[in-house]
């Protein structure tokens, strides 16, 4: 076995181990949250090496792993999304005290999603992608629930339901895909596949894949688990939902619908038009929320669209804009949910400290420069310009300039109007704080100096572009 | 085989349309078992000997495990089903039209574009695209469970009609997954059960409180 391999298998293997250590030993005192922070931290330095050795090569290991920089990337973001939940929830959780018995399953539960989730990435065999996909989906059912009351019983069954048969649609592409093109499909040989395939097929696959990964994305219109869920959810697993979870819809849009669309325009049209209509209704309806973890809900539908829409157009501008805004998304989510997490644990009181993150949260989701979200918007808005789509890049600005009013209204009512705010004597806590920093930091440091992260993101936007049979330019610059 | 898989749906059709929840799960039951049965059925007639391993496990999980889990699920609350959206006749009315067109409709589209198929295709989608239809017109949440079990039977007569010689461990993992989808579907039923129960206990012990003051 060599050093490639074992970081590779690191990536899901150490946090499922850690799961079932967790479980067996986590009722003792900090033993839960030393090994869930210790094999999270392990895991993510195992896949950032990963990411520096492989670059732009491919591992692939007896046709079960698959292992490009999209791949990595989105191990990173995942692992990255867990590792800060996990420190914000040490603090929060201890909120939840009628759970104090599962408190270990909590984050036993986390660190298995996480793991399930970086093995879907890893693998290649779009039949054991599901299986792992469909896995860590039916285990976060567990999180959304921790609560313990009837509504989250409530949202965690609609999640189950939607999700669950969203993805069944995506089963049944796989199966007619494998069966017209008389073999397993792999993710390295989906391309040369799917050109002997007749353009009905092709179609009809696509149509199955595009209901399965939109419902787990929760784009528009199978998007109606998302806000109940994200709603009823403790807050730091709205944030693992919005981070990690929805972003393995993206993974296998990427790996599927995209690579039609690189050969067919029909698809490639369809899902821009589809992406569209997440981003303008979301945002609009966003606009109208009152309760603010829908509305950030909403916001996020409409973000998701940006990022279905940049990775249909097929350029190297609009995959790489893509794949920075699935980044850039899952910071913005942090921040502002992380933000509404700190609020709710302190019972509305000493909003001052968490005003300066939301504000951060909700400019960079209105895609203001000096913001990682700035960048990748453009690029995704000039991406779709250059391809013919200049509706849907329209339909972007204004869908951001809604989402940018919608959040900035609520800040300014929420923190700077309501006079009536006692100062609380209930401090929050600096771990609570820490991820919140992290994220604003990330956001600003991917807004002002974007060469740190330009890298990464081109290794990984051409490892989906490979599949096109094109490589694109390095574009560093 | 015709009449097996007519069986099949006939069962379903039970399952979906009958009132009282416990009897819905026996329907399910039964067709479980003639689902099963065809599994052996056609792996011995095309000589496959690898779906006996897959109908073994299909007795386990489809016959046994589920509806166990279902009937514990029933567990604090009326076997009765809440009332759905739609009236029970134009319910029984409109099951009966998806399943005898699309039964139909799939067994012509088979013989004459896919004849190299097995038998049971035309059973799998039919039951796929029924199973979808409870799932909009019914109210309660057993009923909704019990839609995604025939979904799933639904996929699970396709997937191996037509993929016979599809890895088993692939088709394992598969039933793996479905089990566990069910155990946490059953795990939320039930607790929303138990509460919905505390509920109502309380209100009757307010009631009685308020009337002996009185």
């Amino acid at each position: 076995m060599n050093l490639e391999f074992i970081l590779c298998t690191l990536s899901f293997s150490l946090p499922l181990f850690a799961s079932a250590l967790v479980y067996l030993f986590g009722k003792k005192p900090y033993i839960k949250e030393y090994i869930s922070i210790l094999s999270l931290i392990i895991s993510f330095i195992a896949s950032s090496i990963n990411l520096n050795f492989l670059s732009d090569k491919v591992f692939i290991w007896l046709d079960i792993i698959y292992l490009d920089g999209f791949s990595i990337l989105m191990q990173l973001v995942t692992v990255g999304t867990a590792l800060l939940v996990v420190l914000f929830s040490i603090n929060y959780i201890s909120t939840y005290q009628h759970r104090k018995k599962s408190h270990h399953l909590y984050y036993a539960v986390i660190l298995i999603c996480t793991g399930f989730m970086n093995l879907s990435f890893s693998l290649n065999n779009l039949f054991f992608v599901y299986i792992t996909l469909e896995l860590s989906s039916i285990f976060a059912v567990y999180l959304i629930s921790f609560r313990h009351d009837k509504e989250s019983f409530y949202a965690s069954f609609k999640y189950l339901v939607f999700v669950n048969i969203g993805i069944l649609f995506s089963l049944i592409g796989i199966i007619l895909f494998s069966f017209f093109s008389s073999s397993l499909i792999l993710i390295g040989n989906l391309r040369e596949k799917l050109l002997l395939l007749n353009k009905d097929i092709v179609f009809i696959c696509a149509a199955f894949f595009i209901i399965g990964f939109f419902t787990k994305s929760g784009l528009i219109p199978f998007h109606l688990w998302l806000p109940d869920t994200y709603k009823e959810s403790p807050t730091p697993i709205t944030v693992f939902l919005s981070g990690a979870l929805t972003k393995i819809g993206f993974y296998g849009l990427a790996r599927t619908v995209t690579v039609f669309s690189f050969s067919f325009e029909e698809i490639r049209t369809f899902l821009i038009i589809l992406a569209s209509i997440s981003m303008l209704l979301g945002a609009t309806v966003a606009f109208n929320q009152r309760d603010i973890k829908k509305l950030i809900a909403y916001c996020s539908i409409s973000e998701m669209g940006f990022i279905a829409a940049a990775l249909s157009t097929g350029s190297y501008e609009g995959v790489f804009g893509g794949v920075f805004h699935i980044i850039n998304h899952t910071l913005i989510k942090g921040i502002l949910f992380f933000s509404v997490g700190a609020i709710s644990y302190i019972d509305g009181k000493a909003k001052s400290i968490i005003t300066t993150p939301y504000f951060i949260g909700a400019f960079s989701a209105a895609g203001m420069p000096l913001f990682g979200s700035f960048l990748s918007a453009t690029t995704i808005f000039f991406a779709m310009v250059n391809e013919g789509f200049l509706l849907s890049s329209i339909v972007l600005i204004v869908a951001e300039f809604i989402i940018g009013i919608s959040l900035i209204k609520y800040g300014i009512s929420e923190f700077w109007q309501k006079n009536n705010l006692k100062e609380g004597n209930q401090k929050i806590p600096l771990l609570m704080i820490v991820p919140i920093l992290i994220l604003c930091i990330l956001i600003i440091v991917f807004g002002v100096y974007p060469k740190v992260i330009y890298t990464f993101i081109d290794i990984a936007a051409n490892s989906i572009l490979k599949m096109k049979g094109v490589v694109c330019l390095y574009l560093r610059n | 085989m015709n009449l097996i898989y007519i069986l099949i749906l006939f069962f379903a059709f039970l399952t979906v349309e009958t009132k009282n929840l416990k009897a819905s799960i026996i329907s399910l039951i039964l067709h479980s078992i003639f689902l099963t049965f065809s599994v052996f059925s056609v792996g011995y007639i095309n000589s496959i000997s690898s779906f006996y391993l897959i109908g073994f496990l299909d007795l386990l999980v489809r016959v046994f495990l589920i509806p166990l889990i279902l009937f514990r699920s029933l567990k604090n609350r009326a076997t009765t089903e809440t009332k759905p959206y739609i009236s029970y006749p134009l319910s029984i009315a409109l099951s009966i039209v998806i399943l005898s067109v699309f039964y139909h409709l799939l067994e012509v589209y088979k013989s004459l574009s896919l004849p190299q198929l097995l038998e049971s295709f035309s059973c799998g989608v039919t039951l796929f695209i029924y199973g979808l239809y409870p799932l909009i017109s019914k109210k309660d949440l057993i009923k909704i469970v019990i839609s995604f079990v025939i979904i799933e039977n639904g996929i699970h007569i396709f997937l191996i009609s037509i993929l016979p010689y599809l890895s088993k461990f692939i088709e394992i993992s598969l039933t793996f997954n479905y089990l566990v989808a069910i155990f946490f579907f059953a795990y939320i039923v039930f607790k929303i059960n138990e509460i919905s129960l505390k509920e109502e206990l309380q209100k009757l012990k307010e009631t009685v409180y308020k009337e002996t003051n009185e």
